[in-house]
C-alpha cells in the first residue's frame, strides 16, 4: 500500500452539535442546565456556521515501524509515543496520522465576546469550538474505520501528543508528516497549534488490532474537568 | 442596611445583573446588582461594606458551589457579570482610595501559551473575593511580569499554563520575578500543573482551582 493523504472538509451543520451535547461538555446533565443557558447555547449554535472553517487531513501509512520503547518511524519521520501507547499499538500494521481544526473564527469570536464582558456567550462558543473539532475528527475516524473494515482490518483508539506519555514536544516531528500550514494549522515554537481549536494524533490499524484502551481510561490527570465532574456524579 | 447587602449578595450569587435582566426567573422585575449597589451607596452604606458584605459574599458562595461541582462555569460567569455591574459603581471609591482592597494580584498566561478561559476565571473570582487584579493577558514573558511587579510591589504573581511545553516557562518567570523584587509570592495553576511541579520549581503556592488560591490569599492578611 502506498501512503495516501486525504483531506476532509465539513460544514458546521453536518456535525449535528446539539444543545444537550454542549450542556454535557460544560458539566451539566443533558437538558439540565438552568435558564438562560439552553437558550444562549441555541443562539450560539445558530452563529457557528459562519464562524467555523472545519478541515482535517488523514495520512495513512503502512511503512511503519514501532520499537518496544515506543518510537514510531514512518515516511522518514521518527517520534516517541512512549511505552503505554506503544503497547496499545503493538499489533498495528500501520498508522493513520491526522490533524483537524474548527478554524480560527470561532476561537477569535469567543475571545472578543469575553473581552467585552459577554462572558457566558464567549465561554459557550469556546466549548462549541472544542466540540466541533472533536466531532469532526470523530467523523473522519468513522470514514477511515469503514474503509478498514472493507479491507478486512480494524482500527485502534485515537491517541494524541500530550496524552498517555506521548510528550507534547514530540509534536514537532509529528508535524513533519504534513506540508507546512496544511488545513491552515501552524505549530508554534511551544508546540501549540494555531488555531487553538485543533487536534492531532494517530489511529493505528491492522488485521490483528485488539480493542484498545482509549485515552480517557489511561489518563492520569487528576485535575481534569471531565474527571472531577464524573466523580461528582458517581457520589 | 443589612437587608440591602443581603439582597445584593443574593443577586451576585444567582447572576441577577439588573432590573432588565429576565434571569433568574423568580427575580423578574426586581432590582439587580446594578441598582442595588447604587441604592446602597445612596443610602449611605460605606462603599467598603458594599464590596465586602455584599458583592464579595455573593461571589464567595458561587466559588464554593463551583468547587463542589454544584454549579458550572456558565453560572460562575453570570455571577461575575452581575458583580462587574456592581463594581462599576464602586470604581470612583477605588480610584480615590476610600475603598481599600485586600491586596493585589498580577495574573497572566505564560509565554508560549494562549489559553485564557481558566486564567480569566481565576482573575474574576479573585477580584470577586475583594482583591485588585491586574490581568496581563496571554503569552506573557518574564519581562512583562517583572515590570508589572516593579510597578506594584507587594502584589502576588499568579501564573497560568495549560500545556506541559509552556508550564516549564513558569520556572523562568517565577525566578525572574523573585530576583527583581525579592519576597514576591508566586502562585501557579492550570490543568497540567501540580503540587510536585510547584515544589520542584520553587514556587510558593499551587492551587487546583480558583477557590484554593482565594483561601491562600485570605490567610495572607
Ligand atoms: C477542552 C480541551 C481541548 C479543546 C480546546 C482547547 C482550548 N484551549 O480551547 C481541544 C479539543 C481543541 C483540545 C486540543 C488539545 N489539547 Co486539550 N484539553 C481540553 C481539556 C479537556 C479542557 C480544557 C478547558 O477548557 N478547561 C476549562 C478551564 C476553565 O479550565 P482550566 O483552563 O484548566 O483552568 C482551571 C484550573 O486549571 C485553574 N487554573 C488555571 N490557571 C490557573 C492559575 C492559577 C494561579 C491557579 C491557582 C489556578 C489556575 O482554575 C481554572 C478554573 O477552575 C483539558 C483537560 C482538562 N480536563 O482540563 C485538555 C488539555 C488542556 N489538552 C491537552 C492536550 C495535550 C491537547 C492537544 C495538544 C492534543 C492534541 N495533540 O491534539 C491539543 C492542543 C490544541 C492546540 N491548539 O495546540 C492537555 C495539555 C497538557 C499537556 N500534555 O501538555 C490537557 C491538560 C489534557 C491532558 N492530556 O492532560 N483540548
Amino acid at each position: 500500500m502506498h501512503p495516501s493523504q486525504k483531506d476532509f472538509a465539513y460544514t458546521f451543520d453536518e456535525l449535528n452539535i446539539s444543545v444537550e451535547l454542549v450542556e454535557e461538555a460544560m458539566g451539566y446533565e443533558r437538558g439540565q442546565s438552568p435558564d438562560p443557558i439552553p437558550e444562549m447555547i441555541a443562539s450560539a449554535i445558530d452563529q457557528c456556521a459562519d464562524l467555523c472553517n472545519i478541515k482535517g487531513s488523514l495520512l495513512v501509512s503502512d511503512s511503519f515501524a514501532l520499537d518496544p520503547s515506543g518510537v514510531i518511524e514512518t515516511l522518514g519521520v521518527k517520534f516517541l509515543v512512549g511505552r503505554k501507547i506503544g503497547a496499545q499499538l503493538k499489533h498495528a500494521e500501520g498508522g493513520a496520522f491526522y490533524i483537524c481544526t474548527a478554524g480560527a473564527g470561532i476561537g477569535e469570536r469567543s475571545k472578543d465576546l469575553m473581552a467585552c464582558g459577554d462572558l457566558v456567550e464567549g465561554y459557550i462558543l469556546d466549548v462549541i469550538g472544542s466540540l466541533t473539532v472533536e466531532s469532526a475528527i470523530d467523523k473522519i475516524q468513522g470514514v477511515f474505520e469503514l474503509e478498514m473494515i472493507d479491507a478486512g482490518k480494524r482500527i485502534a483508539s485515537r491517541y494524541s501528543p500530550g496524552y498517555c506519555g506521548w510528550a507534547l514536544k514530540e509534536q514537532k516531528q509529528f508535524f513533519e508528516l504534513f506540508p507546512e500550514n496544511h488545513c491552515g494549522i501552524k505549530l508554534s515554537e511551544s508546540c501549540l497549534m494555531d488555531p487553538i481549536k485543533s487536534v492531532s494524533g494517530i489511529i493505528g490499524f491492522g488485521a490483528n488490532i485488539r480493542n484498545t484502551v482509549y485515552e480517557c481510561q489511561m489518563c492520569e490527570l487528576d485535575t481534569c474537568v471531565y474527571r472531577t465532574i464524573r466523580l461528582a456524579r458517581r457520589k | 442596611m443589612e437587608e440591602i447587602l443581603e439582597k445584593l449578595a443574593y443577586c451576585v450569587e444567582f447572576g441577577k445583573i439588573n432590573l432588565a435582566s429576565p434571569y433568574p426567573p423568580d427575580m423578574r422585575g426586581q432590582d439587580g446588582a446594578d441598582e442595588l449597589t447604587k441604592k446602597a451607596l445612596e443610602m449611605g452604606v460605606p462603599p467598603t461594606e458594599v464590596l465586602n458584605k455584599g458583592l464579595v459574599i455573593g461571589m464567595g458562595k458561587v466559588g464554593v458551589k463551583f468547587r463542589e461541582n454544584k454549579v458550572f462555569v456558565p453560572q460562575v460567569l453570570m455571577s461575575a457579570k452581575a458583580m462587574s455591574f456592581g463594581m462599576a459603581h464602586l470604581k470612583p471609591f477605588f480610584n480615590d482610595g476610600s475603598v481599600v482592597r485586600k491586596g493585589k494580584i498580577i495574573i497572566g498566561t505564560v509565554e508560549g501559551d494562549l489559553h485564557d478561559i481558566g486564567k480569566n476565571l481565576v482573575a474574576m473570582m479573585v477580584e470577586g473575593s475583594g482583591w485588585e487584579v491586574i490581568d496581563l493577558g496571554t503569552d506573557v514573558n518574564a519581562g512583562k511580569f517583572v515590570a508589572a511587579v516593579q510597578a506594584n510591589p507587594g502584589a502576588v504573581v499568579c501564573l497560568s499554563a495549560l500545556l506541559t511545553t509552556t508550564m516549564v516557562n513558569m520556572e523562568k518567570i517565577g525566578k525572574a520575578v523573585k530576583e527583581a523584587v525579592p519576597g514576591t509570592i508566586v502562585a501557579i495553576g492550570g490543568a497540567p500543573v501540580n503540587q510536585d511541579f510547584s515544589n520542584k520549581i520553587g514556587m510558593d503556592v499551587y492551587a487546583p482551582d480558583p477557590q484554593g488560591l482565594i483561601d491562600y490569599l485570605g490567610n495572607l492578611n
